[in-house]
Order: C-alpha cells, then sequence, then structure tokens
C-alpha cells in the first residue's frame, strides 16, 4: 500500500475538479452535472423513487475516507475469478483501473478498455454517447457521477463485430478497514449486428460505496447479455444505474444477482426507440441479515412490436429488507406491445420486509401486459411431502429455497457462470437455514 | 409391525380419529375402507407425522413410538405413505429428488452415499417396474405429470426406497383400468414375508388385483368392521348405508 488519494470528500472532489477540467473533452458535460449536482444534492426518502430505500450513510458521503492506492503485482485476482470462463478482464482494484491485471483490447472492431484511455482513444465516441441516456438532470447520484467519474470500463463493439468471449468486469475494493466511495462510469456501445456478454462482478473485501453509472447502447439487430453479480459484496453500499437504448430489432438481457451488499440500489432502465426490440431482466436477491436490497427496474415500450419479459425473485430473511418497484410504460405509440412482469418473494420470517410495486402505466390500446407480484412463505404441503420421503427439515427447506431461487439462475447462459452460482446459492441457501 | 392403539386426532377442536385400533404384521396387506370424509387420509397423515392435528392414544412401530418421530425419521425406519394427492416440487428433479431420498436414507443407515451407476441402473429398473416414461426423471417432481404419472411416481418411489410399512391412500382412483393393472402387478411385485401394505380404496376393484388379508371398515373415525376380503365384496353390493343400518341395529 502507498499513498492515499488526495481530496476524497465530496466538497473536496466538486472543487479539486473544477480546477482539473481544462482540455479534457468532456468538460462541458462535467460542468453541466456538477450544476445538476448542485441542484439535487443528494437522495433522501421525501422522494417518491427513494421512499422504502433508507440510505442514511450517504448523508455522510463527506465523511468517508480515502481508498487505499494498492500495488497491482499484490493482488491475487485467482481468489475473485469465476472459474472456467475464457474471458476478457478488466479489473479495478479501489476504483483504479489495473492496467497489468487487465486484458485491454484495443483495435478498430473491438474496444475493450477503460474510461481514462478511451478519452484519447475514443474520443469521438465518448462525445457522441456518454452522458446522453442516463438521467442526470433528476437523480443527484448520477449527476455527481457524470460530473467526478475518473475512470470505469468502456466497450465499443463496430457493426457486426461478434464478440465471442465475454467480458469480465472485477470491481474490487480491499485492502482497508474504513469505508470509502468510488464513482464509476462506464459505456458499453454494440454497434448493429453485434453480439456481446458482459460480466460485472462486485466484490467487496473491505467497505466500500459504489456509485456506478453505465450506459448501454444496443444498435440495431445487435444482441447484448449483460450479468451484474453481487455475490461477494461483503457490507458495501452501493448505487447503480444501468440505461440501456436500443434500436430496432435489438436484444437486451439482463440478470442481476445480488445475496450480499449492506446497502444495495439497482436502477435498471431500458428504452425501446426501434420496433421489435426484446428486453429480458432476471433478478434474484437474497437477504440474510439486516441488510437493504432493493431493485428498481424501468422498461420504457416507446416504440410498436417489443417484447419485455421480467422476472424477479427473492428470499428475505427475518431482519431483511427488500424492496422492488418494476415500472412499465407503454407509450401511445407503442401498440402490439408485448410485456410480462412477475414478482415472487419468499419471507422466511415474517419480521422481515418487502415492499414490492409493480407500476403499469399503459397508455397504449392493442397491448398485452400482464404482472403479478407475490409475497409467501415455503409451502408446507411440499416441505411435508420432502420429509416422508427422508429428507429433514433444514434439507427439505434448502431445496425448496434453492429451486425457487433456481428459476433465475437458470436463465444465466453462461454454462460455468451458470453451475458456479448454482453451487453457491445451495451453500448460501443452507447456511441461511443454519442461521435462522 | 405397527400397533395402533386408541389413536385418537382432532384439528382445531374438530375431532377426526375417534379411537382407532389397528395391528400390522410383516408380510401382511390391510385393505382400508371407507366412504368420503371418514378419516382414511388423516389416519396416514398422523401416521407419516404431518403437523397440524392434536394426537393422544399409542402408535407403535416395531416396538417405538412412532408419534414421537419426526417425519424424516418415520420415512428412515421404513414408513413410506403414496399421497392421495401428489404434491408438485417446481425445480427440483425427480432424479435429484431421489437421488437425495436415497442417500438420506444411507446416511441414516451409516451406509455411504449410492454411487452414480448403480443409482441409476436402479432408477431405470423401478421405473420400468411401474411403466414410468424415463423422461420424466428430468423433469420437476409430479409438475405437469398426469394424474395417472404422479400416482405411479408414487408408487416408483416406493419401490426405490423399500419401505417396511406402505400407506398408499387411494392410490386407485383417478386410475384408468390399464394403469390400475400397472400400479397393482408393482405393488404386488414389490411385496415380501418382511413388508407390510395399508392400502385405502373406496372400491373393491383394486383388491381384485392386490389381493388382502383383512379389509377394515373406517367410518367418522372409528374402524366399525374388520374381516376377510369377502366383506369388500358385501360392501360393494349393499353400499356403506347396509353398514351403518347394521351398526344402529347392534347399537
Ligand atoms: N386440515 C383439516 N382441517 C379441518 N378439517 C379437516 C382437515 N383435514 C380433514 N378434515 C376433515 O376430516 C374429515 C376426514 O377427512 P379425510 O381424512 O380426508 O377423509 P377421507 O380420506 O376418508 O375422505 C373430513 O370431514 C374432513 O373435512
Ligand atoms: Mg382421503
Amino acid at each position: 500500500m502507498s499513498t492515499i488519494a488526495p481530496a476524497n470528500t465530496l466538497t473536496d472532489r466538486l472543487t479539486v475538479f473544477a480546477n482539473q477540467l481544462a482540455g479534457d473533452p468532456l468538460e462541458g458535460m462535467r460542468r453541466a452535472a456538477a450544476a445538476d449536482f448542485a441542484r439535487l444534492g443528494l437522495p433522501h426518502t421525501d422522494l417518491e423513487d427513494w421512499k422504502y430505500t433508507n440510505f442514511k450513510g450517504l448523508q455522510q458521503l463527506d465523511a468517508l475516507a480515502p481508498l487505499p492506492i494498492l500495488d497491482e503485482a499484490a493482488i491475487d485476482l485467482n481468489k475473485y475469478r469465476i472459474a472456467g470462463i475464457d474471458a476478457y478482464e478488466l479489473v479495478f482494484i479501489n476504483g483504479r483501473f489495473a492496467g497489468t491485471l487487465s486484458s485491454r483490447f484495443e483495435s478498430e472492431q473491438r474496444f475493450i478498455s477503460s474510461l481514462a484511455l478511451a478519452r484519447n482513444l475514443r474520443t469521438g465516441l465518448l462525445l457522441e454517447h456518454l452522458g446522453m441516456y442516463a438521467q442526470q438532470q433528476n437523480e443527484g447520484l448520477t449527476a455527481l457521477n457524470t460530473a467526478l467519474a475518473p475512470d470505469g470500463f468502456v466497450i465499443h463493439l463496430a457493426k457486426n463485430e461478434v464478440c465471442e468471449r465475454p467480458v469480465v468486469i472485477y470491481h474490487i475494493s480491499t485492502g482497508t478497514k474504513e469505508r470509502g466511495w468510488v464513482n464509476q462510469r462506464n459505456l458499453v456501445i454494440a454497434e448493429a449486428g453485434s453480439q456481446l456478454t458482459v460480466i460485472e462482478k462486485y466484490i467487496s473485501d473491505s467497505p466500500i460505496f459504489d456509485n456506478v453509472v453505465t450506459e448501454v447502447v444496443v444498435g440495431s439487430n445487435a444482441d447484448v447479455a449483460h450479468y451484474k453479480l453481487q455475490t461477494r459484496y461483503g457490507d458495501a453500499w452501493h448505487v447503480g444505474t444501468t440505461r440501456v437504448e436500443q434500436a430496432r430489432d435489438s436484444r437486451y438481457y439482463n440478470a442481476t444477482i445480488s445475496w450480499s451488499g449492506e446497502l444495495v440500489r439497482n436502477n435498471l432502465q431500458t428504452r425501446h426507440n426501434g420496433t421489435g426490440c426484446e428486453t429480458h431482466y432476471f433478478g434474484l436477491y437474497l437477504l440474510d441479515h439486516d441488510n437493504l436490497i432493493d431493485n428498481h427496474t424501468l422498461v420504457d415500450h416507446a416504440q410498436p412490436h417489443c417484447n419485455s419479459h421480467e422476472l424477479y425473485k427473492g428470499i428475505v430473511g427475518p431482519a431483511g429488507k427488500a424492496v422492488f418497484n418494476g415500472k412499465v410504460m407503454v407509450r401511445p405509440d407503442a401498440q402490439k406491445t408485448d410485456a410480462y412482469q412477475s414478482n415472487a418473494n419468499i419471507l422466511l420470517a415474517d419480521t422481515g420486509t418487502i415492499n414490492t410495486k409493480p407500476e403499469l402505466e399503459i397508455f397504449a390500446d392493442d397491448v398485452k401486459c400482464s404482472h403479478g407480484a407475490t409475497i409467501g412463505q415455503l409451502d408446507l404441503n411440499e416441505l411435508f411431502y420432502l420429509k416422508t420421503r427422508g429428507i429433514g427439515e433444514e434439507k427439505a427447506r434448502t431445496i425448496l429455497l434453492t429451486a425457487f431461487a433456481g428459476e433465475v439462475i437458470e436463465a444465466i447462459r453462461i454454462d460455468a457462470l451458470r453451475e458456479d452460482l448454482l453451487a453457491q446459492l445451495m451453500d448460501e441457501l443452507h447456511r441461511m437455514q443454519i442461521t435462522f | 409391525m405397527l400397533q395402533i392403539n386408541n389413536l385418537r386426532a382432532s384439528i382445531d377442536d374438530k375431532q377426526i380419529l375417534k379411537g382407532i385400533n389397528l395391528e400390522v404384521k410383516p408380510g401382511e396387506v390391510h385393505a382400508i375402507m371407507g366412504p368420503n370424509g371418514s378419516g382414511k387420509s388423516t389416519l396416514s397423515s398422523v401416521i407419516a407425522g404431518r403437523e397440524g392435528y392434536e394426537v393422544s392414544g399409542e402408535v407403535l412401530f416395531n416396538g417405538n413410538d412412532l408419534l414421537e418421530m419426526a417425519p424424516e425419521v418415520r420415512a428412515w425406519e421404513g414408513i413410506f405413505l403414496a399421497f392421495q394427492y401428489p404434491v408438485e416440487i417446481p425445480g427440483v428433479s425427480n432424479t435429484n429428488f431421489m437421488r437425495t431420498c436415497i442417500n438420506e436414507q444411507r446416511k441414516y443407515k451409516g451406509l455411504p452415499e449410492m454411487d452414480a451407476s448403480t443409482f441409476l441402473r436402479t432408477m431405470r429398473e423401478k421405473a420400468e417396474l411401474v411403466e414410468l416414461d424415463p423422461n420424466l426423471m428430468k423433469r420437476s417432481v409430479n409438475q405437469g405429470f398426469s394424474g395417472g404419472e404422479k400416482k405411479r411416481n408414487e408408487i416408483f418411489q416406493l419401490a426405490m426406497l423399500e419401505p417396511k410399512l406402505a400407506i398408499l391412500d387411494e392410490t386407485d382412483s383417478g386410475l384408468d383400468i390399464d394403469a390400475l393393472r400397472i400400479v397393482s402387478n408393482g405393488v404386488n411385485k414389490l411385496r415380501n414375508k418382511d413388508n407390510a401394505f395399508v392400502v385405502i380404496t373406496h372400491y373393491q376393484r383394486l383388491l381384485d388385483y392386490i389381493v388382502p388379508d383383512f379389509v377394515h371398515v373406517l367410518m367418522n373415525g372409528q374402524i366399525v368392521k374388520s374381516g376377510t376380503k369377502e366383506l369388500a365384496y358385501e360392501l360393494e353390493e349393499k353400499g356403506y348405508d347396509w353398514l351403518k343400518t347394521e351398526l344402529k341395529a347392534t347399537v
């Protein structure tokens, strides 16, 4: 561990950053965002969108410790790696791009690298897209991210480029006992006819507050699969906004798996900008202590003949608090929309909390929209059936919970990742059984 | 093997079993008949260990107090209930389910896990016994199974687990004549001098295939009459009302 990054508090950062912007191609965008942030401030529970998400820690943002800068050579990536996947790897340690641990790829057709490097290598791309989609005008943390984020990942696939290897982003905090914070800004541009799989894995060995914004542009007839894993996230705080723009006949496929983290808020928003789009959202959250996991999703059907399919499932322990808010907007032009949404929850004890709110706003008449939200407990008939076949209480519960949650894991299309997560899920649920 | 003495069970202050006495010895097949709502399924649930009943009396299984045991322990000790309404378990494949059941039972008996090839061979053999489509093994337990497939899956599980005492709760209802024959053949092949069956049924029809040593009539929570298989024919002919009148007369 060497020195400490200067100017880590919020006010310091905002002052320092203003002085560093000269010559930065992103200067205009950053200054506008800083002004937005000055107007919006940090989120709080009086805001409709944050009503159930009491993120008290945010008010101490100013007081968060600076993060240590670690020697990349001292990091053993194998500790964090998803086994069995041949992938491009981009590694961020305490918010800094770890070039020596990463497998960058920078060609005309295929750019898999960092935001800091893209500033020179893909300036035009950044100016065209960065900050154009995420809603920084009405979300303080997004504005803050746009103003400050020093780095992140940038992936660009040119027209018809098929990226056969997935890109895995390891976002790791480690090496300190005090909570620090990171703004990470990411951009994914998959041009027409291209194909891409991205896996974001958030890892917290040290306490962290990650404020992440990812903008994803899926070109016409392009295909993007996007996985977000918060499976080894310790007591992290996380606010992550993924904003997706889909062009006609494109496919976007997302799975968000969260079974750790202290305060987690995932925003996932997709807008259809052309006909024939297909959007899949899968989500799984497990809360095993007094943590909070909040998923706010939006599918904005702005064009006709698009489909969206959404399945979020959660298991909430006696002290956990989960929030699901699923908004489906069907605009007047979006005839022949087919939108399906389901949110199913199991409460392990009636002291756990789940706030689930499907929000369907339908302004077109020739559409097929359905949604369902359930909150239940394990089925006693199923439990009894398993027991009469010689499976004890604890094991029977684990089997039923694994089957319930497994439906989401099954949606993962990378065999090695799916099998790895299924095995971990079983252990995790078994541990939850023992704990309660 | 099984000894039931003055067994009473109630639920929400509603008395369902009102003093049942029954003894089942190894090698025997007992049939329990009775009208709807007489308490047949409740009796099998109480023996299998379903929670939620207030139970008094005594049930001994090979001399041990069955009522003290958790349901899974009863299963390990050799009790099996074929459900009247088999339960669907979404997301759990039949194969994984069976493997877990077998290995949990073996763990209880201090045996190592069954090796994969023996397990698969046994699965295949037992599935053939009840003519169960092997493709169903990959599917979730009972999910999307037809009524007949569910019942055959129960007997398949019975064959896999080789219990000492099997209770078949209306396994015949909803089966067509072919399925009935298949299920009965399966059961008959599993019968031996060391195990016993309690066959609950509505219809004498089943007892043409699975021939019982004893027939008991359960009415209103009590065994009101016991006899041999001739009793089943008599019931079929005269109906339960005959028995009701006869009983009134004796009171
Ligand atoms: N969980 C329960 N709660 C209340 N009453 C029940 C319950 N289960 C069974 N009963 C009642 O007990 C009686 C016996 O039911 P059951 O054992 O299912 O009869 P059978 O199997 O002989 O048709 C019926 O009157 C039924 O309504
Ligand atoms: Mg019944």
